[in-house]
C-alpha cells in the first residue's frame, strides 16, 4: 500500500493532536485509585495497568491495602480497581458485591488460577505417591522441622480452610500461618537450599513455578457442595474434605461508577487480558530478578509490546467521547 | 337593766366568739397549724427532690445505655460493615433496637446501603454515631448510626408518681394532725390551765397548799408532772426562805453586838468623820495612840490647831493634807501613809500608818463619812534606826563583812569584801561564795566547815581563798549563823581578816626551814616528812608511788679539780636540769653532797622508771662548762616501788640507798629498780655476808661433796655421777649450793671452790679404787675463773697424776654461758685436759638461744640438756621439740646427750621415746653425800 506524504503528514497531525487532546483532557479526569494488595504478582500487574491506563492520559494512584480491604474500599468507591479477583478465595465475596451492584467486573484474565498445597519436585524421592493427598498419610512426618514429629504445612495470612481440610482428611499435619508471602518465599528457598522436604501453600500464577519445580498436592476435587454439605465427599460429617478449585477464573474488579467516569479506561481493562506466564514472569521480576515494582512493570511493557498494543489498540473508545464527558 | 346585762353577761354569740378565739389561740390549734404547714412543705421539697433525682438517674442510666452500645454493637457493626454482610448489619441493628429505650435505629453506609427498624421520631431525639474503623493503620468512615430515644416515659412517669406521693402525704399528715391536736388537749392544755389558776391565787398564808392536777398518774413522770413539782418545790422554798429571813434578823442583832466588842478591842486605832471632817467616833485603841479621848476627838477636825502632827523628816503635817482630808476632797482611798503624832498623854510623837476611805451608810445615796484606820508603828521605827546605825557601823567596817542565805547565795557585802577581793557588791550579790574558792583547801575541810556552821555552831578559822583577779589570799574567818523564831537558820554572817602578808611571813620561815640554800630544793627533812607523810596515807590510799635516789658519778672529780665553787655551781645545775625533767608534782629534794632524792606520788612504777630514764638521758646529754672546759657526769638512780608494805621511811631510804648502791656497782650511770621481788638485789644483802663464810669454809674445810646418779637410757648398764658441793652449817646441816655460790661467782671465790673440788674429789676417789674401777666416770663442774687459770689446769694434772686417777674417769662440766662468755680459754683449756684423756660435757644446753652455732668448734663429748625444757617435755610441744632438737643435733656431732630435771617416768619415758642417752634428776636419784655412795658401792659388791 503506498500513501503519499503530503496525506501523511496532515493525518498524523491530527492524530498527534487527537491524542494530545485526550491526554490532556483525560488528565483532568479523577485519580484512578488502583488497590495494590499484598502478594506480588497483584502488586507488579496493577503497575502495568496503572501504566497503560497513565500511557492512555489518565491519573492513577496507588493503594497499598490488605486483600481483606478490598471489598469495602470497592463498595464505597474508595478504590476503583482491584486487576486479581482469584476464585479461589475472592468468588464468594466477589459474586455477593456484584450482585448488590457494588462493584462490577472488568472482565476475566486469559489465566487459569490454582491455589493449593505445593512441594517441591524432591519432596517426591522420600514420598513417591505424591501428588495423591492419600500419601501424605504416610509421609507426614517428613514434613517435621525437627521442633516436633508432626509434619508441618506453611502458609500465609490468607484465609483458607486449611485446618478444617486437615481435620476432614484425617491427615496428621500441623498447619503453620507465617506472617506474609516473604516469610512464605524465606521458609521455602530456605528448604530447597537444604533439600529438606516442605509443603507450603502455593498458587499459580505466581513467581514460584517461573524458577522451582514442584506440584500441587492433588486433593479430592472440589465442588461447591464441599463446602456447604458435611454428607458429600469421603468424610460424612464434616465440610472441606476436597481440594481447592483448579482452573479457577481470574478476574479484573471495578468500582460501580467506573464504567461512568472513565468510559475509555474501563474498555481497556475489559481488554487487558493476562495469561499465566505473563503473570508468573511479571511476579518473577520482583521475586526473583530483585526489581522493584515499577521498575518490573516497566520492564514486563517493555518485553511485552505486543500484546498491551494490541489491548490499546483493540479499545474503540473515541477520545472525543472523553472531551465531551470531561467537560 | 339590759344594757347592764350586755356588759356584764356576754351572750352566747360572745361565749362562741370567744371560745373561737381561744381555740384560735390555743397551743392545739398552733402546733396543728404548724404540723400541717411544715409537713406540707417537707413533703413537697423531698417528693420534689426524691423524683428529681430518681428522673436524673433514669436519664444517666439511658446515657449510660447508648454509651454501652457504642461500646458493646459498634465494635461488630463497624466489622459487618466493612466486610458489607447486610444480613449481619440487620440482625446487630434489631439486637441495639431490642434496648429499653431505644425506639429506632438508622443506618447509611458509605457504600450507600440504608437500614432502617423501628418507629419514628423527631428528629431532634436522635442521636448520631460516626462509625469509623482502624485498618492497617487507616482510618475509615463506614457510615452513620442515628439512635432514636424516647425521654417522654421518664418524665410521665415522674409526674405519675409526684402526684401520687403528694396526695397520700396529704391524707396522712391531716389525720394526723387531727389526732395529735385532741390528744394535746387532753393531755396538756387542761392542766396547764390548772396550774395557770393556781400561781394566779397563790399567797404568802397558802403557802402550805400544794398543787394538784387532776388526772391519773402516769407510770413515769412526764413534763407536767416536773411543773407541778417545781411549782410545789418553788413554794416549799418560798416558805423555808421566808423562816431564814426571820432567823437573820434575829442574828444580826448579835453580829452588831460582837462588831462593837471587836471594834473597841482592837490593836489598831479607828476613827469615823462625817463629810466636813468632824470625828464622829473613835475607838479604845484610837484614844489610846493619840492620847485623846473620845470625847477630846468629837467634833474636831484634822485642821484642829491642837493637833500636832509631822512627816518622818520632821516637817510639819499640815491638817489640810491629812489623809482623811485628802479623801474627803478627792475620794480616793489612801492607805499607810506615815506620820508622827503628837500623845500629849506621852509627852511624845506616835509614829502611825493611817488609811483612809469614804464609806457610805446603808441607805444613802452619796458617801457620807471617812473612815481611817491607824497603827501605831513607832517601836518598829526604833528598830529601822538602830538598823540603820548597824548598817553604817558594817560599812565602815575595817574587816570584810558577808551575809548569806543558808544555801551559801550572797546577799550582802561591806566595801572591805570589794577591797580584799576585788568583787563588787553587784558582783557578788546572787552568787554562791563558792566564787572566791581556791582549791587549795581539801573536801573534807569544806565538808566539815559546812557541818558546823549547820549545827548552829560558830566557826572561826583561815580560808586560803582566789581574788577576781586570781590571786590568792588567806583569810582568818568568822562565821556565825541567824535563826529565825523557830530556830531555823536563815542567814550566815561572816567575818573576814585579810591575813595573807601574815601567812607570807610565815611560808618564808617554813621554806627556810625546808629548802637547800644552794639548789633551792626541798632539804632532806622535808623530804622525809613527805615520804613518811605519804607512806602514813598507804593504808587508806592505795595508789602506787616511786621514790629514787640519785647519785652523782664524777662529781668529786669536779669538785676536787675545779674547786666548790665549780661543784655548787654544778650541783645547782643539776638540780635545775632535774626540776625540768621530773613532774611537776614530784618532790625533788637535795638529800646531801651530789645526792638528790625524787618522791614521784601518784606514779605507776613503769612511769616512774620512764622518768628515771628521762633523767638519765639529760643528765647524759648535759655538759658542765667550767672556765672554758666541758664536763660530762653521770648519774647512778636507785628506783623503789612505794607499796603498802613498804614499811616506815628507814626501810624505804635503805632500799632506795640500795638500789642507788647496785647502780653504781654495776657499772655506773644507769637506773637499779628494786622492788620486793628483786631477787639480785636481795641476794646482794645476802651476798656480802656469804662471802666471809665461803672463805671460812674454806679454811676450816666446812664443804663436802655430794653425787647424783646419772643413768643410761639405753641398753648399757653406765655407772656415772656428777659430784655436787655442799656448805656444812654451824649445827651439822647442809647448804645448798643455791645460797653461796652465786656470792662464790660475784666475790671471785669459784676458782677457789673448783680447786677444793677437784682436789677433794681426787683425793676421795684415790682412796677408793675399787669405786674407780666399778664407775664409768664421774662429772666434776667447772667454773668461769678456772678456765682461765692456767695455773688451775696444771695443778689438775699434777694432782689426778699424783694420786693414780686416771682422766678418762673424770668429766668435766662447763655451763654453756661460762663457754660462750670465755669461748677461746674454753676451747683452749678442753682441748689441753681431753688432750690428756679426760673428757668434757656442756651444761645447761640450751639455756642460750643461738647454741648450735658455736657447737662446733666446742669439742666436747656430752650433751646435758637443760632442765628448764626437759621439766615440760611431757605437757609441752615447744619443749618436747626443743629436747628432740637439741638431741638430735648431739648425736649428729657425735656426742652423748644427757638430761637435767628427770623428775618422773613420764619424763624419762618420753626422753627414751626422743632417743636422749642419759638421765639425771630426782625421778632417777637425789644427790647422796659421796661418802655413802662409796661405802655402800663397796657393801655392793661384798
Amino acid at each position: 500500500m503506498h500513501i503519499s506524504i503530503s496525506k501523511v503528514i496532515p493525518i498524523t497531525i491530527l492524530v498527534t493532536c487527537a491524542i494530545l487532546t485526550s491526554t490532556h483532557l483525560n488528565a483532568k479526569a479523577p485519580e484512578i485509585k488502583i488497590l495494590t494488595l499484598d502478594w506480588t504478582s497483584q502488586i507488579v500487574v496493577s503497575y502495568i495497568v496503572g501504566d497503560l491506563l497513565q500511557k492512555t492520559g489518565y491519573s492513577v494512584g496507588y493503594l497499598p491495602e490488605a486483600a481483606e480491604s478490598q471489598w469495602f474500599l470497592l463498595g464505597s468507591e474508595l478504590a476503583n480497581l482491584q486487576v486479581e479477583i482469584w476464585e479461589g478465595s475472592m468468588a464468594k465475596d466477589f459474586k455477593r458485591l456484584e450482585d448488590r451492584g457494588l462493584i462490577l467486573s472488568a472482565g476475566d484474565h486469559e489465566a487459569l488460577t490454582r491455589e493449593e498445597w505445593w512441594y517441591p519436585d524432591y519432596v517426591k524421592e522420600k514420598c513417591p505417591g505424591l501428588p495423591d493427598w492419600q500419601s501424605l498419610k504416610e509421609c507426614s512426618g517428613i514434613f517435621s522441622d525437627g521442633d516436633s514429629l508432626q509434619g508441618k504445612y506453611f502458609t500465609g495470612p490468607w484465609e483458607k480452610p486449611d485446618r478444617a481440610r486437615v481435620r476432614s482428611l484425617g491427615l496428621s499435619i500441623e498447619v503453620v500461618t507465617l506472617k506474609d508471602s516473604d516469610a512464605l518465599r524465606a521458609r521455602l528457598e530456605t528448604a530447597i537450599l537444604a533439600r529438606r522436604p516442605i509443603l507450603i501453600f502455593n498458587w499459580t500464577p505466581n513467581w514460584v513455578e517461573s524458577i522451582y519445580d514442584g506440584e500441587f498436592v492433588e486433593f479430592p476435587v472440589h465442588e461447591p457442595a464441599c463446602e456447604t454439605e458435611a454428607a458429600w465427599g469421603i468424610n460424612k460429617n464434616l465440610n472441606w474434605d476436597c481440594g481447592n478449585p483448579k482452573r479457577g477464573w481470574l478476574k479484573k474488579a471495578v468500582s460501580r461508577n467506573f464504567p461512568v467516569t472513565w468510559p475509555c479506561a474501563f474498555k481497556l481493562l475489559e481488554n487487558i487480558s493476562f495469561n499465566n506466564k505473563q503473570i508468573s514472569d511479571a511476579a518473577a521480576l520482583v521475586e526473583v530478578n530483585g526489581y522493584d515494582y515499577s521498575t518490573a512493570a516497566k520492564y514486563w511493557l517493555a518485553s511485552n509490546k505486543i500484546a498491551w498494543n494490541s489491548w490499546i489498540a483493540e479499545t474503540d473508545c473515541n477520545i472525543t467521547d472523553d472531551k465531551v464527558w470531561n467537560e | 337593766m339590759p344594757g347592764k346585762q350586755n356588759t356584764d353577761r356576754p351572750d352566747n354569740n360572745d361565749i362562741s366568739s370567744t371560745r373561737e378565739q381561744k381555740l384560735y389561740k390555743s397551743i392545739n390549734f398552733k402546733l396543728l397549724k404548724f404540723i400541717l404547714l411544715v409537713s406540707a412543705t417537707f413533703t413537697l421539697l423531698s417528693t420534689g427532690v426524691q423524683l428529681y433525682v430518681e428522673y436524673q438517674e433514669d436519664l444517666k442510666f439511658q446515657s449510660k445505655r447508648i454509651l454501652a452500645i457504642e461500646e458493646s454493637h459498634l465494635p461488630a457493626l463497624s466489622m459487618s460493615i466493612w466486610t458489607l454482610e447486610p444480613n449481619l448489619i440487620h440482625l446487630q441493628l434489631e439486637s441495639i433496637l431490642s434496648l429499653p429505650d431505644i425506639q429506632s435505629v438508622e443506618l447509611k453506609t458509605n457504600y450507600g446501603e440504608s437500614y432502617k427498624t423501628g418507629t419514628e421520631v423527631e428528629d431532634d431525639k436522635r442521636k448520631t454515631h460516626k462509625i469509623e474503623l482502624y485498618r492497617s493503620g487507616s482510618k475509615y468512615h463506614l457510615g452513620t448510626l442515628w439512635l432514636n430515644s424516647d425521654l417522654n416515659i421518664h418524665l410521665n412517669r415522674t409526674k405519675d408518681r409526684f402526684f401520687l406521693i403528694l396526695i397520700t402525704h396529704a391524707f396522712q399528715t391531716f389525720f394526723v394532725s387531727l389526732i395529735i391536736f385532741f390528744l394535746v388537749e387532753i393531755i396538756v392544755t387542761r392542766h396547764l390551765g390548772k396550774i395557770s389558776n393556781y400561781l394566779k391565787n397563790l399567797r404568802i398564808d397558802k403557802l402550805d397548799e400544794p398543787l394538784f392536777l387532776d388526772r391519773e398518774k402516769p407510770n413515769s413522770q412526764d413534763d407536767l408532772d416536773t411543773v407541778v413539782d417545781s411549782v410545789n418545790e418553788l413554794r416549799s422554798t418560798l416558805e423555808s426562805e421566808i423562816r431564814q429571813l426571820e432567823v437573820v434578823h434575829s442574828n444580826l442583832g448579835k453580829s452588831e453586838s460582837m462588831y462593837r466588842t471587836l471594834y473597841d478591842t482592837m490593836v489598831q486605832g479607828v476613827v469615823y468623820q462625817n463629810s466636813d471632817g468632824k470625828i464622829i467616833s473613835a475607838n479604845k485603841a484610837a484614844e489610846e495612840i493619840l492620847g485623846l479621848s473620845l470625847d477630846q476627838m468629837q467634833g474636831r477636825t484634822s485642821i484642829d490647831p491642837r493637833w500636832r502632827a509631822i512627816h518622818e523628816n520632821g516637817e510639819d503635817y499640815p491638817g489640810e493634807t491629812h489623809p482623811a482630808m485628802e479623801v474627803l476632797r478627792t475620794g480616793k482611798e489612801i492607805t499607810n501613809a506615815l506620820m508622827g503624832v503628837y500623845n500629849p498623854e506621852k509627852g511624845s510623837y506616835s509614829w502611825i500608818l493611817v488609811s483612809s476611805k469614804l464609806e457610805t451608810r446603808q441607805g444613802d445615796q452619796k458617801p457620807d463619812q471617812v473612815f481611817s484606820t491607824f497603827t501605831d508603828i513607832s517601836q518598829r521605827k526604833q528598830a529601822e534606826e538602830e538598823l540603820r546605825v548597824f548598817h553604817r557601823a558594817v560599812e565602815a567596817s575595817s574587816v570584810m563583812v558577808i551575809i548569806t542565805d543558808v544555801n551559801g547565795i550572797i546577799h550582802f557585802t561591806n566595801p572591805k569584801f570589794t577591797e580584799i577581793t576585788g568583787y563588787t557588791s553587784e558582783e557578788a550579790i546572787g552568787q554562791k561564795t563558792s566564787i572566791l574558792k581556791s582549791g587549795e583547801h581539801t573536801d573534807a575541810f569544806y565538808v566539815s566547815f559546812w557541818e558546823t556552821i549547820l549545827s548552829h555552831q560558830d566557826w572561826k578559822g583561815e580560808f586560803h581563798n582566789r581574788k577576781k583577779d586570781g590571786t590568792l589570799y588567806w583569810g582568818h574567818s568568822s562565821i556565825s549563823c541567824l535563826m529565825d523564831i523557830t530556830g531555823n537558820i536563815t542567814h550566815f554572817i561572816a567575818i573576814q581578816e585579810d591575813v595573807t602578808q601574815e601567812h607570807i611571813l610565815t611560808d618564808q620561815l617554813n621554806h627556810h626551814a625546808r629548802h637547800d640554800m644552794l639548789t633551792g630544793l626541798i632539804n632532806r627533812r622535808e623530804f622525809e616528812q613527805r615520804v613518811s607523810r605519804l607512806l602514813a596515807t598507804l593504808q587508806d590510799d592505795r595508789g602506787e608511788h616511786a621514790m629514787c635516789f640519785l647519785d652523782l658519778d664524777q662529781f668529786k672529780i669536779i669538785n676536787d679539780s675545779c674547786g666548790h665553787t665549780a661543784g655548787d655551781e654544778l650541783l645547782r645545775q643539776v638540780g635545775k636540769l632535774l626540776q625540768d625533767t621530773v613532774r611537776k608534782r614530784d618532790s625533788l629534794a637535795r638529800l646531801g653532797g651530789d645526792e638528790f632524792g625524787i618522791l614521784m606520788e601518784h606514779c605507776p612504777f613503769g612511769k616512774a622508771n620512764r622518768v628515771a630514764n628521762n633523767i638519765l638521758k639529760s643528765i647524759n646529754d648535759f655538759h658542765f662548762i667550767w672556765e672554758g672546759k666541758a664536763f660530762r657526769i653521770g648519774v647512778s638512780i636507785g628506783l623503789v616501788a612505794i607499796t603498802e608494805t613498804a614499811g616506815n621511811y628507814t626501810d624505804l631510804f635503805k632500799q632506795a640507798d640500795a638500789a642507788c648502791y647496785l647502780a653504781k656497782d654495776l657499772g655506773r650511770n644507769r637506773i637499779h629498780a628494786y622492788h620486793p621481788e628483786d631477787t639480785e638485789l636481795a641476794i646482794r644483802h645476802g651476798e656480802m655476808q656469804w662471802v666471809g663464810r665461803i672463805s671460812q669454809a674454806l679454811e676450816e674445810n666446812l664443804f663436802c661433796l655430794y653425787a647424783q646418779p646419772i643413768v643410761s637410757l639405753g641398753r648399757s648398764d653406765q655407772n656415772h655421777y656428777e659430784l655436787l658441793i655442799r656448805m656444812l652449817d654451824d649445827q651439822g646441816g647442809t647448804i645448798p649450793p643455791g645460797a653461796f655460790l652465786p656470792a662464790a661467782e660475784r666475790y671471785n671465790l669459784m676458782g677457789k671452790l673448783d680447786s677444793w673440788v677437784v682436789n677433794h674429789a681426787c683425793s676421795i676417789l684415790a682412796q677408793h679404787p675399787a669405786f674407780i674401777e666399778w664407775v664409768d666416770f664421774i662429772s666434776i663442774n667447772l667454773s668461769g675463773p678456772s678456765l682461765n687459770n692456767q695455773d688451775f689446769f696444771e695443778s689438775i694434772l699434777a694432782n689426778f697424776k699424783e694420786n693414780g686417777v686416771p682422766p678418762r674417769k673424770i668429766c668435766f662440766e662447763i655451763t654453756e654461758t661460762v663457754a660462750i662468755d670465755n669461748l677461746d680459754s674454753a676451747v683452749s683449756l678442753i682441748r689441753k685436759l681431753k688432750a690428756s684423756g679426760f673428757q668434757f660435757a656442756l651444761d645447761d644446753f640450751g639455756s642460750g638461744i643461738s647454741s648450735f652455732g658455736y657447737l662446733k668448734n666446742l669439742p666436747v663429748d656430752y650433751l646435758k640438756i637443760d632442765g628448764m625444757f626437759v621439766k615440760g617435755i611431757v605437757d609441752d610441744p615447744i619443749d618436747r621439740a626443743m629436747v628432740k632438737s637439741i638431741n638430735e643435733i648431739g648425736q649428729v656431732m657425735g656426742m652423748k646427750t644427757i638430761a637435767e630435771f628427770v623428775e618422773n617416768e613420764e619424763i624419762r619415758g618420753t626422753l627414751r621415746e626422743i632417743g636422749v642417752d642419759y638421765a639425771q634428776g630426782y625421778g632417777i636419784g637425789k644427790p647422796q653425800p659421796l661418802t655413802e655412795i662409796l661405802v655402800k658401792q663397796e657393801e655392793d659388791k661384798i
